[in-house]
């Protein structure tokens, strides 16, 4: 008998360009208004795209990790605060499942989080600590079968739209400021006050400004695993991996309008009767886009491979040149998006300049450069000039 | 069209041979098309058949005769 059942995942994947579209047709709203991208996210939604990493035995599309890049990558093409929203929350995602599966509390938030295609916000920014996201000042309070936390997040990325938040605290009010774990609460148990405006650069649609929240959850809703082993399993491999695949996304869409533009010039040439079809600056793009492409699927293909083992070994997630390799992804991936995006604007020239022709750039121009600045490169340069000290 | 390839291929082919001497399944590699001109052509059959070729047409095997190149336009132009 022929087996007719597509997975859910394949249809999600067949729906990526049909929700693309959406995001690209509400892009230069969402980024002028600086609003949060309803449209796109509402689109995600339809598709089950929120539930891409939560395993498909709990409603989910049960994505690899390689696959949420390819999802990233997608997604980036169309509008880089949606894709990265969608990002931020899939990261949530791969914590939440790595390390609270065997919960049984933790699975049914799960389930229901596929079956309502949940947004999950991450408070692990706070007030005080420098950025430092290894470090807590708020604290768990335990009372009975209940927790609270107090925390005074610096930056809540699409904080007003989430369903629920993971963060960061200390596990209890009177521990020591590294001694975190990770809690997940409900939008519903919580109540929040908007501290700062949110009026950036770019990544405008990911409405991210600082946020007072008092919230209360079960005590199961406290993760098991701590935090420092939550960010070194899952954390940071996801938060690396799938930022760069959404910055690829974006580099290869400027590259796509670079090479659209030469083409058009040469056509024109060819009419006039110029011999010059040589274009060395779209070469130079490649060779970068490429670079950043190795490097992603080079860090990609490890972690999955990791992660599929990580229940009975988990060592070599701690290594040291496993940390050198995902935060040069980060640094590489982010300083050649910058430069790919700038390149393309070179090349097109006044048509990506102007912010109102098919080949603009400028927004994703200003979108690029949080790249440097979302866990600022310098602590990353600081880490790995320390970490290759280390190696022999 | 087999007339407009030509005439396209005469004016960006630089071929080491004349045109009108090549039959339709002439390897055109072999008279001298060079792959630098070869992007010139497809640039030409673009502006001439007011098309684009997709990615997946896009193969050397596309230009490597009068009779690849007509198959893939009128596949794309039926599209």
């Amino acid at each position: 008998m022929i087996n007719l059942e597509i997975s859910k995942k394949k249809i999600a994947f067949s729906k990526l360009e049909e929700i693309g579209d959406v995001m690209k047709e509400y892009a230069n709203d969402v980024d002028q208004k600086g609003r949060f991208p309803k449209e796109a996210i509402d689109a995600m939604k339809r598709n089950k795209l929120m539930g891409a990493y939560i395993p498909e035995e709990l409603g989910g599309l049960g994505c690899s990790i390689q696959e949420l890049s390819e999802i990233g990558k997608i997604l980036g093409r169309y509008c880089a605060s949606s894709a990265m929203i969608w990002g931020m929350h899939q990261i949530q995602l791969v914590c939440l499942v790595h390390h609270g599966i065997n919960n049984e509390s933790i699975r049914n938030y799960l389930r229901r989080a596929a079956n309502h295609q949940y947004l999950i916000a991450s408070i692990t920014s706070e007030v005080g600590t420098g950025g430092d996201i290894g470090r807590s000042i708020a604290g768990v309070e335990l009372v009975g079968q209940f927790g609270h936390l107090s925390k005074n997040a610096s930056v809540l990325s699409y904080g007003k739209y989430a369903d629920a938040y993971l963060a960061t605290a200390k596990k209890s009010l009177d521990t020591s400021e590294t001694d975190q774990v990770l809690v997940l609460f409900e939008s519903s148990d919580t109540v929040s006050e908007q501290t700062t405006d949110w009026d950036p650069l770019g990544m405008r649609g990911t409405c991210s400004p600082g946020f007072n929240i008092k919230a209360t959850f079960p005590r199961s809703y406290v993760l098991d695993t701590s935090f420092k082993d939550i960010a070194t399993q899952s954390m940071v491999p996801a938060t690396h991996i799938l930022w760069a695949s959404v910055w690829y996304g974006m580099a290869k869409e400027a590259m796509s309008k670079a090479q659209k533009v030469t083409k058009e010039r040469m056509k024109q040439n060819l009419k006039n009767e110029i011999q010059d079809n040589v274009s060395y600056q779209l070469v130079e793009i490649y060779n970068k886009l490429t670079l950043m492409l190795n490097n992603l699927e080079a860090c990609t293909y490890k972690y999955d491979h990791l992660v599929k083992d990580l229940n009975h070994n988990s060592d070599e997630l701690y290594r040291l040149d496993f940390t050198l390799m995902l935060n040069n992804l980060k640094i590489v991936s982010s300083e050649l998006a910058v430069e790919i995006i700038q390149k393309s604007i070179y090349v097109c020239g006044f048509v990506a300049y102007l912010n109102n022709t098919p080949y603009s750039l400028g927004r994703s121009l200003r979108d690029i450069m949080a790249s440097l600045v979302m866990i600022h490169n310098d602590r990353l340069y600081k880490t790995n000039s320390s970490l290759l000290m280390l190696q022999r | 069209m087999e007339q407009k390839i030509r005439e396209i291929l005469k004016k960006h082919g630089n071929l080491t041979e004349d045109v009108e001497n090549l039959k339709d399944d002439n390897n055109l590699y072999e008279a001298g098309l060079a792959s630098h001109s070869s992007v010139n052509v497809m640039l030409a059959l673009e502006t001439e058949f007011n098309i684009e070729f997709p990615d997946e047409v896009l193969s050397k095997q596309m230009f490597a005769s009068i009779a690849n190149m007509k198959s893939v336009i009128e596949k794309v132009l039926n599209v």
